[in-house]
């Protein structure tokens, strides 16, 4: 229904048309800006509602886009990625392999070089080592062999000595002569013992009686020819003894005449070096027995503030073990020659 | 001698104490035999001191 009629119907009487029609165009007016209004703003809200529509679609489709070519470019970096990774490898493992080709040349030549140097070394060193061994064994080990020779033959000597008396050999050998010489007269003369009768034994008793007292004779010129000898090998020895022993310090001459005195010839050339020898090593290991001891006493007496007991310990465990195994040999060979002379002069 | 003791020395260090044995054997009985014979050289000696005597006698 139209406005105006409405307002002519129920305002007739108090409108007049002019107001009538300004009501109207007023009405029309508002009517009209109130559309326009709720157009605009059905508008607006249709275009907000499009823009938003249109945004949410948007993005919904730059997302499924964007989630695309996410995948695109996922898809294609994995390609380049695997075949970046692929190449990568590659050119690392040849990397690797020459570098692993050329450490290895080179650790092989370095460790040629070092085992070459190592083998020169040890050539060289082995060399020495043969020389010194050969040297070692030519001379040290073959007057080791000459001396412990000589020992062990002196050694049997002392002991034949003792088990077999000189004097019984003697008597053995005189007992096998006159066995000898009497088998041979028998011979001689051709008798059994079956026929032997008194004449024969009477003979036989005279031939025994000039035996005896030839044999008695022979004894004495052989006891003055052995005191004869005794005394000559005695001076040739005593000579012998001054001539080696004129050059001699005074200690080591009284030493060696101790030791060799009244001895014979080839004993002194035998034992003279050795006794020289001995008396310069014993000399010697005094010496050092006499130092240690100065050393330790003074040590003791010194105001250092140590422990006494651990010297004196320490010098009783070293200086007897040490001078036992050095002089065990020495004492030895002294005591036995102290052995020898008294059988010398047991003999004489 | 000397050889003999050699080999006597070798033995025993080779532990071969029956060869070491025998040479040692062989070493005295060499001594010995060495000994024997000195003596029957003193002995022959006398004798010829003896028959020495005779013939000064004789004379």
């Amino acid at each position: 229904m139209d406005i105006k009629a409405i307002l002519q119907e129920k305002f007739k009487e108090h409108l007049s048309e002019s107001s009538l029609n300004d009501i109207t165009h007023a009405f029309d007016l508002a009517v009209q800006e109130k559309a326009q209004g709720l157009n605009e703003q059905f508008v607006a809200e249709q275009q907000a509602e499009a823009a938003t529509l249109i945004e949410n679609r948007a993005n919904e489709l730059a997302s499924l886009q964007v989630s695309a070519a996410l995948l695109r470019v996922d898809e294609d970096h994995s390609v380049k990625l695997e075949q970046l990774l692929e190449a990568i490898d590659k050119d690392h493992c040849d990397k690797l392999q020459q570098l692993v080709e050329t450490v290895d040349r080179d650790h092989t030549t370095k460790l040629e070089n070092v085992l070459r140097a190592i083998d020169d070394r040890h050539s060289s060193m082995l060399e020495q080592v043969v020389s010194k061994y050969e040297t070692a064994l030519q001379e040290e080990a073959v007057q080791y062999k000459d001396k412990l020779v000589a020992e062990v033959s002196n050694y049997l000597e002392l002991y034949l000595d003792k088990i077999v008396p000189a004097n019984q050999i003697n008597e053995a050998v005189e007992n096998i002569q006159a066995r000898r010489i009497i088998d041979q007269i028998r011979e001689l003369v051709s008798i059994d013992e079956r026929f032997i009768n008194s004449e024969i034994k009477e003979a036989l008793v005279d031939g025994k009686k000039t035996i005896d007292s030839l044999r008695k004779e022979l004894n004495e010129v052989v006891a003055t020819n052995s005191d004869l000898s005794l005394k000559l090998e005695g001076v040739e020895s005593a000579l012998l003894l001054e001539n080696k022993t004129k050059e001699l310090p005074e200690g080591t001459k009284r030493y060696v005449k101790r030791l060799l005195k009244g001895k014979s010839v080839d004993y002194i050339k035998e034992n003279y070096q050795y006794v020289v020898e001995m008396f310069e090593k014993e000399t010697r290991l005094q010496e050092d027995l006499h130092k240690d001891e100065v050393v330790s006493q003074r040590l003791v007496e010194s105001v250092i503030d140590r422990p006494e007991l651990e010297y004196s310990s320490i010098n009783e465990d070293i200086v007897p073990s040490f001078n036992t195994q050095q002089a065990s040999g020495v004492t030895e060979y002294l005591s036995e020659m102290k052995r020898m002379s008294t059988r010398y002069s047991s003999r004489k | 001698m000397n050889t003999d003791i050699n080999k006597f020395i070798a033995n025993v260090l080779g532990r071969d104490y029956s060869k070491a044995n025998q040479m040692l054997e062989s070493i005295i009985q060499d001594k010995l035999s060495k000994r024997i014979k000195e003596s029957a050289k003193v002995i022959t000696t006398n004798e010829f001191l003896k028959t020495k005597k005779q013939q000064k006698n004789n004379k």
